[in-house]
């Protein structure tokens, strides 16, 4: 397995309070990394930490397979482009003179370039145009961000946050612009939100963060499955069970759990009881649940849904 | 680093404050030539001359040059206020993202800042000079080539003094918070220097014991003060003496200046 970034017990603290407390995460190649957590929770202090604009009180992390310490990190952070809270720009410059100061730092100064770029965020009617980037909307200014971040062609790209603030155009653009780099060129992408559901749609796997720990990392075909609704049945005699459910729930996706079976998807359960109960099979418990994407969430964290 | 600098150098020469910086420069050095002459008062060049100010180009050019006037206070101010929007931006986080080691991006913001300061102060200094010339001689006695080495040197040194300021400069803003901070800090070490140089001054005018210990030590620290020492284009050669008074400070602050901001650089938490 090829891993872009792997932090180990990392830990940042402010005088007394943990920002990060022993935090442990790993993204590999190719992943759309859901980074999720309330406010406060870390989420910024790893990003700012990845990127070198902090440095943390123990621990380590690598950055494609180089540690954060050797003297090789600063060649390999040239693969990486970040938006931090807010996209990084000159606001008294227009969005092409922005570009080009980046293309200057990186190296690649070429006007095709910043084209293209410009072209791939859609905003390539700003080319020519000298409007300043401080009177660009904060949609705009966004996708001005990943368009700096592009002129490097990283392989990692990190983006704290992109939707906050923006429109709900905003948001489907820039979703479609992150599936959209990470099927055509084959970006790495580690985005942080505070809303699950926000990130339901692109991510492939999450880290949920809270208080500074990252309580779990998953999947997203894992989390799905959690959210799926389904129905745990329990009897005394799981062998029996299974027997009277072979071949009678067809279409249906079963696994097995301790003392019993789990049925996936919505099903006519007083049928299935009666399926099990007339093959003479005791029943020891039902249980049905039905999580959405945030109720897993709030659970995860140990938070309440207000309704 | 070559691309930092260029990168620097560029977002300085586009920020509107350096062309405000330039037209306060060019404004200011027609100012001290034309009030020498629109106010001949008659005693006025003995009294210039009682404070070592005569009315020569050679005299405006290197009063132009000092640290203490009103260019030297203003266009540092400036080309800071400038070199700190990379930090209010947030743009000085590209650098370090993409890998810039912060060392270099300190020591490309200190070349750019001293570029900058060094060649408006210096349009401001001829500008004075060629005017000064229609109405003044250089200078009382005739302009020989070693006259010319220095004024070369004398140049030379005045850059120096400027580099130091640059150093201040990127000093207070790798310390500061916020812009306040570094226009208030230059403001305040300026006049700070400023008024402590021109007590001392005063206590030597007005005492006149020469000779006794304590105003050898006064005459010292006038001497290593940059923002009111005079030593700098005020005589026909330097001595090993003045040499010292004028390159010890400069280099020892330069150097102190520096290392305090790179090790406040390389701790500091990037917002």
């Amino acid at each position: 397995m090829e891993y872009v970034l792997r932090t180990f017990d990392v830990v940042k603290k402010y005088k007394n309070h943990y920002a990060l407390n022993k935090v442990n995460m790993n993204v590999q190649k190719g992943d759309i990394y859901g980074f999720v957590g309330e406010n406060g929770s870390g989420k910024t202090t790893i990003i700012r930490l990845i990127c070198g604009l902090i440095a943390q009180n123990e621990g380590s992390f690598e950055l494609f397979g180089v540690k954060y310490n050797s003297s090789d990190i600063h060649k390999v952070r040239e693969k990486l482009g970040a938006i931090v809270e807010s996209p990084s720009i000159y606001a008294n410059m227009s969005a092409k003179d922005n570009l080009k100061m980046q293309s200057v730092l990186i190296g690649v100064n070429s006007e095709e370039k910043i084209k293209e770029v410009l072209e791939y965020v859609g905003l390539s009617e700003l080319y020519d145009s000298p409007k300043k980037a401080g009177d660009f909307s904060l949609g705009m200014r966004q996708r001005l961000g990943i368009a700096m971040a592009l002129i490097g062609e990283p392989e990692f790209i990190i983006l704290d946050e992109p939707m906050n603030g923006l429109d709900p155009q905003g948001i489907v653009e820039i979703r479609e612009l992150i599936l959209k780099l990470n099927n055509e060129k084959g970006i790495t992408f580690l985005i942080s939100s505070h809303i699950l559901t926000e990130l339901a749609l692109v991510a492939t796997k999450y880290g949920i963060i809270s208080k500074g720990r990252i309580i779990k990392e998953i999947t997203a075909e894992e989390l799905r499955n959690e959210c799926r609704q389904s129905t745990e049945i329990k009897a005394e005699n799981l062998r029996a069970l299974t027997k009277a459910v072979e071949g009678k729930l067809d279409g249906y996706e079963i696994t097995l759990v301790p003392n019993g079976i789990k049925i996936f998807g919505e099903i006519d359960l007083s049928s299935v009881l009666k399926l099990i109960i007339d093959a003479g099979v005791k029943i020891t418990s039902v249980n049905s649940s039905s999580f959405s994407i945030e109720d897993y969430y709030l659970s995860i964290i140990g938070g309440v849904k207000n309704d | 680093m070559i691309s930092l600098l260029k990168t620097d150098l560029k977002r300085i020469l586009k920020d509107k404050l350096f062309m405000i910086a330039l037209i306060i420069a060019v404004v200011l050095s027609c100012t001290t030539p034309l009030l020498y002459k629109i106010m001949p008062v008659e005693g006025m060049e003995e009294m210039l001359g009682a404070f070592g100010i005569n009315m020569t180009g050679k005299s405006v050019f290197f009063q132009c040059f000092s640290p203490s006037s009103d260019a030297g206070l203003i266009v540092p101010i400036l080309i800071g206020i400038i070199l700190f929007k990379d930090y209010s931006y947030g743009t000085i986080r590209n650098k370090i993202i993409i890998g810039k080691k912060r060392s270099s991006i300190y020591f490309s913001s200190f070349i750019a800042t001293s570029i900058t300061i060094c060649a408006i102060i210096l349009i401001q200094a001829i500008l004075a000079l060629l005017l000064s010339l229609i109405f003044f001689n250089y200078q009382q006695t005739p302009f020989t080539g070693a006259d010319f080495g220095y004024l070369m040197l004398s140049v030379l040194f005045e850059i120096l003094v400027y580099i130091l300021i640059s150093a201040l400069i990127c000093f207070l803003c790798v310390w500061a918070k916020n812009l306040g901070l570094i226009i208030v800090g230059y403001v305040g070490v300026s006049m700070l220097f400023s008024i402590i140089g021109g007590v001392i001054m005063g206590v030597l005018f007005v005492t006149d014991m020469a000779g006794k210990e304590i105003n050898k030590f006064l005459e010292i620290l006038s001497n290593i003060n940059i923002f009111t020492s005079n030593l700098i284009g005020s005589g026909t050669t330097y001595t090993l003496e003045n040499l010292l008074y004028i390159l010890l400070p400069i280099i020892f602050g330069t150097a102190i200046l520096t290392a305090l901001s790179i090790i406040l650089f390389n701790k500091k938490d990037i917002k």
